[in-house]
């Protein structure tokens, strides 16, 4: 999580709301036609890609994928596979079980030292890091390698139109406030306003951290029904989503948020 | 190390060609005007008037959003330039291998020769911990069966000509992998980051424009790269030889319809064939091999850049790998204090003055510009933000004010026989100095700036912030502010 709330600080420092859009070359003077040319390929906003899968037939013909991430470096690969098909199914299993820190082991053969990722269910092997020298270089590689799934888990939300964070200033009480809405565009929670910007967006780090833990829900009975309430360990409110017709229905939607927060599935509004 | 020579046309011939290599050297005002055609006189790089001095190849122009290729393009091209002018008969690098790649023994250094950066760049563990059985068992698949017998690597006694990267070569491959890999939607992103470009060069290694599609390297643009993303687009839409799944997953379709969208020759066809198969899955790191073909493998291709040690500056001539692995990029502090700010800027100033080609990332408003210089005062002028986007340049110069000396213009030259110039630098590096502006080399071609194709890029525009409205349709839509400078690609310690 450290890489991640590094990355995640760089860029509220640098506010850099997109992510790399070239532009082309800015638009000639005199003629329409040539600003209708310049115009072809500029990029529309997109969120900053963290890495990539890269999938490729080794020389013995079989398939694996790698996690390629900064300096174009493979952070995890894959066992080898039989089909290209396989390392689909592969790739996914990566993005489920790669988010949960406990899924990551580190070991040692004979001196040498990696990590490996397991799948959640059967926790058989579905990825291995490259080899290392210490026991802290493989534990510090296998965070940086949860931090990256983390990542690009988002970053896939984010450009198929998935869950998101959504981060605005209210105009007229000039506080800064998020909801989490579903892939549907439902909000299924809503902050309490924030004097600052950089606080809004702790929120939003508070709701990842605490959001996938049970304890911190709480619910809230009022006149017009019955309100979640997610709260940080110092009980103080993060967000809410309410009011429910009942108790019940309350907690049904505290599981649906408990697992979506869990999946990391979310992207953020930068 | 001995660079494979590409099948290019010597630099004489190029003089014919509008797009001649001409040294621009940052602040080259007087080879400005006559850049394009600016003959090559055996003399790469030596152009006199700078405050620092970066070598840069000709500027070149993008035809579609593509500007973290041309800007990748850039720093090899200046490194690998670097190189060569300090080199002008080829050579190896200072590192000498510790022994033999077939035995085991202490780890390598990953730039003693091109076999051992193949091995370190898959297993680092090899140049990192100790180079054991799997890194000499991996000699014969990486290296080649005559790895071990290989007696040093020749040093070439012609002079070796700079590189003119292809741009489209690097552009092919990005698109390839988007949909043979994971497709998301039903348009090619054009846009990327360093850590892409990085990975494409790792994998898919370096084509010279001449040799992959030969017009680019007569033409400042490449349309060849606009009409390749506009039939690819028409063949992933509904209907289309890429719209369904199965067929974006074949890499023998994907390959057919690019090749014939890029209008590649049988020649060139026939090369991605021998090194990455003909349905184009294998890469350089998973058994590709470059042997036979004009693509050149990254780590056979010379750069020098300099690096920082217990404050000391030291020269490092390796290869393009390295360097991959070496220049980090760094977030500009542009919410930071003035002095945070100024620090960053004193070390891209000071990785400037050592001839290192700084990679820059930053925000335009088209609004901010006029007459080749981006600044507060044009963006006032024009009374809102206009079009936007991201884009990613090199700097070559900057422009400062000095107490003892007063304003340094960018193109001036710095005089290492002037009794002051040991003080000019080090007042330009002092956090007392202001810089006023940095002047970036641009992929916008050549029809503005000072020079033509470099822009200026102001401290107060770079610093923002500016309103942040990134829709086309709606410039009162705006959902923040942003710092223009982003970020910055430095080498290792600056």
């Amino acid at each position: 999580m450290k890489l991640f709330k590094k990355t995640l600080t760089a860029l509220l420092m640098s506010a850099s709301l997109l992510g790399v859009a070239c532009n082309d070359a800015p638009p000639p003077e005199n003629t329409q036609n040539q600003t209708e040319q310049s115009l072809e390929g500029v990029m529309p906003d997109a969120p900053e890609a963290p890495g990539t899968f890269s999938i490729d037939r080794l020389a013995d013909g079989q398939w694996q994928f790698r996690l390629i991430g900064a300096h174009g470096d493979v952070v995890m690969e894959s066992e080898k596979y039989a089909k290209k098909e396989s390392v689909y199914n592969g790739i996914l299993a990566i993005q489920e079980s790669g988010v949960v820190d406990a899924q990551y082991e580190v070991s040692n053969d004979s001196g040498v030292w990696n990590f490996y990722l397991q799948a959640l269910g059967n926790n058989e092997a579905i990825g291995h890091s490259r080899r290392f020298g210490s026991e802290e270089d493989a534990t510090a590689a296998m965070a940086e390698a949860r931090d990256l799934v983390v990542a690009m888990v988002q970053y896939k939300a984010a450009i198929t139109d998935g869950a998101r964070f959504d981060l605005w200033r209210d105009l007229d009480s000039r506080d800064w406030l998020f909801v989490l809405r579903g892939e549907d565009g439902n909000i299924l929670l809503e902050s309490q306003g924030y004097t600052g910007r950089t606080d809004a967006v702790n929120g939003i780090d508070s709701v990842r951290e605490n959001g996938r833990i049970e304890g911190r829900y709480i619910t809230e009975t009022a006149d017009e029904g019955v309100y979640l309430v997610l709260r940080a360990g110092n009980y103080q409110e993060i967000a809410r989503t309410g009011p429910f017709d009942t108790e019940s229905e309350a907690t049904e939607v505290q599981a649906e948020l408990m697992t979506l927060i869990s999946s990391e599935q979310v992207a953020n509004p930068w | 190390m001995s660079p494979e020579k590409p099948e290019t046309t010597s630099l004489k011939d190029k003089t014919m060609n509008k797009k001649a290599i001409c040294l621009v050297s940052l602040g080259a005002l007087a080879m400005a005007a006559g850049c394009e055609q600016e003959a090559y006189d055996g003399e790469l790089g030596q152009a006199q008037d700078e405050i620092v001095r970066v070598a840069h190849t000709p500027v070149e122009r993008q035809s579609i959003g593509n500007c973290w290729l041309y800007s990748q393009a850039t720093w090899v091209e200046s490194m690998n330039l670097t190189y060569l002018e300090a080199h002008p008969a080829g050579g190896e690098p200072e590192n000498v291998c510790v022994h033999n790649v077939c035995e085991e023994g202490d780890k390598m250094a990953a730039d003693c020769n091109s076999c051992a950066t193949k091995i370190c760049d898959a297993d680092p563990y090899c140049c990192e911990t100790g180079w054991d059985h799997l890194c000499t068992g991996a000699v014969a698949n990486l290296c080649g069966v005559d790895a071990c017998e290989a007696t040093p690597e020749p040093t070439p006694t012609e002079p070796v000509e700079p590189l003119d990267v292809s741009q489209s070569y690097w552009t092919y491959w990005h698109w390839f992998d988007q949909i043979t890999d994971n497709f998301y939607g039903d348009e090619i992103q054009t846009g990327g980051w360093q850590w892409k470009s990085n990975a494409i060069v790792r994998d898919r290694g370096v084509m010279p424009e001449l040799a992959f599609v030969p017009e680019d390297s007569q033409a400042e643009s490449s349309s060849r790269q606009s009409d390749a993303l506009r039939k690819i687009n028409e063949a992933l839409k509904e209907g289309g030889e890429l719209a369904t799944a199965a067929a974006r997953r074949d890499g023998e379709t994907v390959r057919r319809v690019f090749d014939e969208a890029w209008g590649l020759s049988d020649e060139v066809r026939a090369h991605l064939d021998a090194a990455f198969g003909t349905d184009g899955e294998t890469t350089l790191r998973t058994g590709g091999s470059v042997e036979g073909t004009p693509i050149l493998d990254p780590s056979t291709i010379p750069v020098r850049y300099t690096v920082r040690r217990n404050g000391e500056t030291e020269i490092k001539d390796t290869n393009l790998v390295e360097a991959i692995r070496e220049w980090s990029v760094e977030r500009y502090p542009g919410y930071g204090s003035a002095s945070q700010r100024r620090a960053f800027q004193q070390r891209v100033q000071r990785a400037l003055h050592d001839g290192n080609p700084v990679v820059v990332t930053w925000d335009v408003d088209f609004n901010a510009m006029n007459d080749g210089e981006f600044n507060m005062d044009n963006l006032a002028n024009a009374g809102g933000p206009g079009r936007q986007g991201g884009h990613m340049t090199v700097f070559a110069d900057y422009k400062a004010i000095t107490n003892s000396f007063g304003t340094l213009e960018a193109g001036d030259t710095l005089d290492e026989q002037d009794p002051d110039y040991a003080d000019k630098v080090d007042e330009l590096l002092s956090s007392s100095t202001e810089v006023v502006y940095f002047r970036t080399k641009n992929s916008w071609g050549t029809r503005d700036g000072e020079p033509l194709g470099y822009h200026q890029l102001y401290m107060d525009y770079l610093d923002g912030p500016i309103k942040f409205c990134p829709s086309e349709d709606n410039k009162e839509n705006c959902t923040g502010e942003s710092n223009p400078w982003r970020d910055s690609m430095l080498p290792p310690g600056y």
